[in-house]
């Protein structure tokens, strides 16, 4: 059976893209029903992920306007 | 299908040097250009001078743009080099070598470490500590923390939603090379948030 190492470092981030192949996927899945560690290491690497796009910085409004104003101000002379 | 068509009247206008079209760029793209360069360079006001930089930047050099990748790689890739080049300049680094802060395996291929550490599972924490100011706070210190390579890529892969093949593109490296760097990123996010979610959990 595959080490929980080479789950975790070879075959985690290609079962979650569903890049897997085949023998892959069922050594995969034979490991983590014999392996709570890795059960909790997969849903944690997942939540990890979520919680890095839920991180994301939006640019604030005033930012926006700003730019607007850069623009405008920078070419008003470069209308065609 | 339409967003492709839109860029492209775009560019035909930037190409004559239509600046109404620059802003109508903007306002499309500054959204991504904004969290890309604040995913990289970590404060608001370099963000905000990278992207005006770019958005300049795009408009005089709207003639290299071949139309060979699509615009968005394009803007992605020219906002990357900009917070680059502007990372250069400043002085403080918080950056921690990517090994440090991978997992160790023990000789039997398990993972090294605290046995409550190692099982725990926080992933089912409520959402309401999980996006706490306090856990927000500490990720957002791995994030700092990560090579900006690493970073660079987690950002465009689980911030922007590009492909593995998307963002090999935009940072000019192979498929294989940014699987490799996103998921050891993730890995030592993983291994800090488990540090500090992980003793709450296992009490």
């Amino acid at each position: 059976m595959i080490t929980c190492k080479r789950l975790i470092e070879e075959f985690l981030a290609d079962f979650l893209d569903g890049t897997l192949g085949p023998d892959q996927l069922a050594e995969l899945e034979r490991h983590l029903s014999l392996c709570p560690p890795c059960v909790a290491y997969l849903n944690t690497y997942r939540k990890t992920r979520d919680l890095v796009q839920k991180q994301a910085i939006d640019m604030p409004p005033e930012m926006r306007a700003v730019l607007r104003k850069v623009i405008r101000d920078r070419f008003s002379r470069h209308t065609p | 299908m339409v967003e492709v068509a839109a860029d492209l009247s775009l560019v035909e206008r930037l190409r004559v040097g239509d600046a109404a079209a620059l802003e109508a760029l903007m306002e499309r793209y500054a959204s991504r250009v904004y969290r890309l360069a604040h995913g990289i360079l970590r404060n608001a006001a370099d963000a905000e001078e990278v992207v005006q930089d770019v958005f300049l930047t795009l408009f005089q050099k709207i003639h290299t743009f071949e139309g060979r990748s699509a615009l968005a790689s394009w803007i992605y890739r020219v906002t990357v080099n900009a917070a680059l080049i502007k990372r250069r300049g400043r002085k403080s680094d918080r950056e921690v070598s990517i090994d440090a802060q991978l997992p160790s395996f023990r000789p039997d291929g398990h993972r090294a470490g605290e046995d409550a550490l190692v099982t725990v599972d926080w992933s089912q924490t409520p959402e309401a500590d999980l996006l706490s100011r306090e856990t927000r706070a500490i990720l957002e210190r791995a994030i700092d923390d990560l090579p900006v390579a690493y970073r660079t890529v987690l950002v465009l892969r689980d911030v922007e939603g590009l492909s593995s093949e998307e963002a090999a593109e935009v940072v000019g490296d192979s498929v294989s090379a940014v699987k490799s760097r996103l998921h050891r990123g993730r890995m030592a996010l993983r291994e800090e948030l488990t540090r500090h979610l992980g003793p709450r959990q296992a009490r």
